[in-house]
């Protein structure tokens, strides 16, 4: 049997010229022989964590990945799973929408089942592991509720009353059947997150898709595609392949209005993160085509604060005081800044209880970082 | 009386390279369904009977329309069973 002899750094390689499948103008390179066995389990294996399953299977049935008929069956064996994962998240989404529904809160879908239906060929392309919702800051408290009363547990309690309102990103819970709901009121915590203006993504025309007969609403293209960027950027570090994918295939679907995405970028001063987002994607995936989002990606340069603010999310860097400490410049007011602040250093007992239990230290040097940057300017 | 069947609205869907991934709402099982099956899925957007489904079937199949019928038949029960199609009664 004729195979090809992989490195580990190939199989990265290789999982990412999976995630870069069908997009016109990746340059990335497939090997043009079946894999041995050990490298099939390994590429399989990082698939599986990376969610990209319906990718693997569209290449090699369409033979742009050579793979031996064990191979072929163990990509559809792997995706049948992750499709039937799929499915049951869809049922707790439309379950979680008619809580919201019936408490009176109007929800958009966030991410995973959104994008897959709304900007991907086919929904089977794009696996998700969670159900992410939008709410409004004023109905984050009656969302918990509305979750709480349906069964979910919160992950974590807020740090004190009013805190998901007005600072969070928003609230996690499990289902009673051990899937996540992440409920969002922004994009990310920190400070890009309290820059984004909320409103921006309320005033818009939503998009519809359709489940289960059901119409169901998500945010606007160019909404979604923001939301990508930020996802990339500021969500796990280093970036996941998905949300590369995402930013990719909704730029070079070519159904968002470039001119939104940049009123949007100047209205939430996001342009370091886009930029960042669309620069990372374009040399993760191998995309050789400029277009003009990437055009303007390759051209912004962050300033010094951008950096810094850019940095506190980075593995490493990152922690909760560093992004707290971030966050208290982007909050107008002083009264709203020492709201946040009272709220992280006082937590509620619960809220303690709850957390990992090196926190009460590192809220304590939140505080000094914050202050010590105030002193110094 | 006859029976047709139809696509039950209430089900999520996705499709596979060797089939569909289906799940009826209220939420019980998935059901997984290959070759064959996903035919059904497609012919069944608007009601058919059984009969119809065998004759255009029987192309595809290169086999009788009745002998298609007959073989199909349980398979569409089944899918009616677990709540993916309806069974509408014809009087």
């Amino acid at each position: 049997v004729t195979t090809a002899d992989v490195t580990a750094t190939e199989i990265a390689a290789l999982v990412r010229a999976v995630a870069a499948y069908g997009l016109p103008g990746s340059l990335l390179e497939r090997p043009q022989q079946p894999l041995g066995t050990e490298d099939w389990s390994a590429l399989l294996g990082e698939v599986r964590r990376q969610r990209l399953s319906g990718l693997l299977v569209q290449a090699v049935v369409d033979g742009a990945l050579p793979a031996h008929d064990l191979q072929v069956a163990e990509a559809v064996d792997l995706h049948t799973r992750a499709m039937a994962s799929t499915v049951l998240l869809e049922s707790t989404l439309l379950d979680a929408l008619d809580a919201m529904s019936a408490a009176g809160v109007e929800a958009r879908v966030l991410k995973g089942s959104a994008v897959a239906h709304l900007d991907y060929p086919d929904p089977a392309l794009r696996s998700f592991g969670d159900v992410d919702l939008l709410v409004r800051s004023d109905d984050v408290d009656t969302a918990v509720t509305a979750l709480t009363e349906a069964g979910c547990r919160r992950r974590y309690p807020q740090p004190r009353p009013g805190f998901d309102a007005h600072f969070g990103k928003g609230a996690s819970f499990w289902t009673p059947t051990g899937e996540e709901i992440d409920l969002h009121r922004t994009f990310a915590m920190g400070p890009w997150g309290l820059k984004i203006q909320l409103e921006d993504l309320w005033s818009g025309e939503p998009s519809t898709f359709r489940l289960a007969g059901r119409a169901v609403r998500a945010l606007g293209a160019e909404e979604r595609f923001m939301h990508a960027c930020y996802h990339t950027v500021l969500g796990d570090s280093p970036p996941r392949l998905v949300p590369q994918r995402d930013v990719a295939q909704m730029i070079l679907n070519g159904r968002i209005n470039t001119d939104r995405v940049h009123d949007l970028v100047a209205a939430w001063n996001g342009e370091a993160v886009v930029a960042e987002a669309v620069r990372t994607t374009w040399q993760t995936l191998g995309i050789a085509d400029v277009v003009e989002l990437s055009a303007w990606a390759a051209g912004y340069v962050p300033s010094p604060r951008e950096r810094h603010d850019l940095e506190v999310y980075v593995e490493g860097k990152a922690s909760y005081a560093a992004k707290s400490a971030a966050a208290v410049r982007a909050i107008p007011g002083v009264r709203r800044k020492l709201s946040f602040l009272m709220a992280l250093t006082f937590p509620k007992r619960s809220y303690l209880a709850d957390r990992h239990s090196g926190l009460a230290r590192r809220l304590g040097q939140g505080m000094a970082q914050v202050f010590s940057r105030g002193e110094a300017q | 009386m006859t029976a047709v069947y139809c696509r039950n609205e209430a089900v999520l869907v996705r499709r596979t390279p060797d089939g569909l991934v289906l799940l009826p709402l209220p939420r019980r099982q998935v059901v997984t369904v290959t070759g064959a099956g996903s035919l059904l899925w497609d012919l069944l957007e608007e009601p058919r009977s059984v009969e119809q489904l065998g004759l255009l079937l029987a192309d595809t199949f290169a086999a009788e329309p009745e002998h298609i019928a007959r073989d199909i038949a349980p398979v569409v029960e089944d899918l009616a069973a677990r709540r993916v199609l309806h069974r509408i009664e014809l009087t």
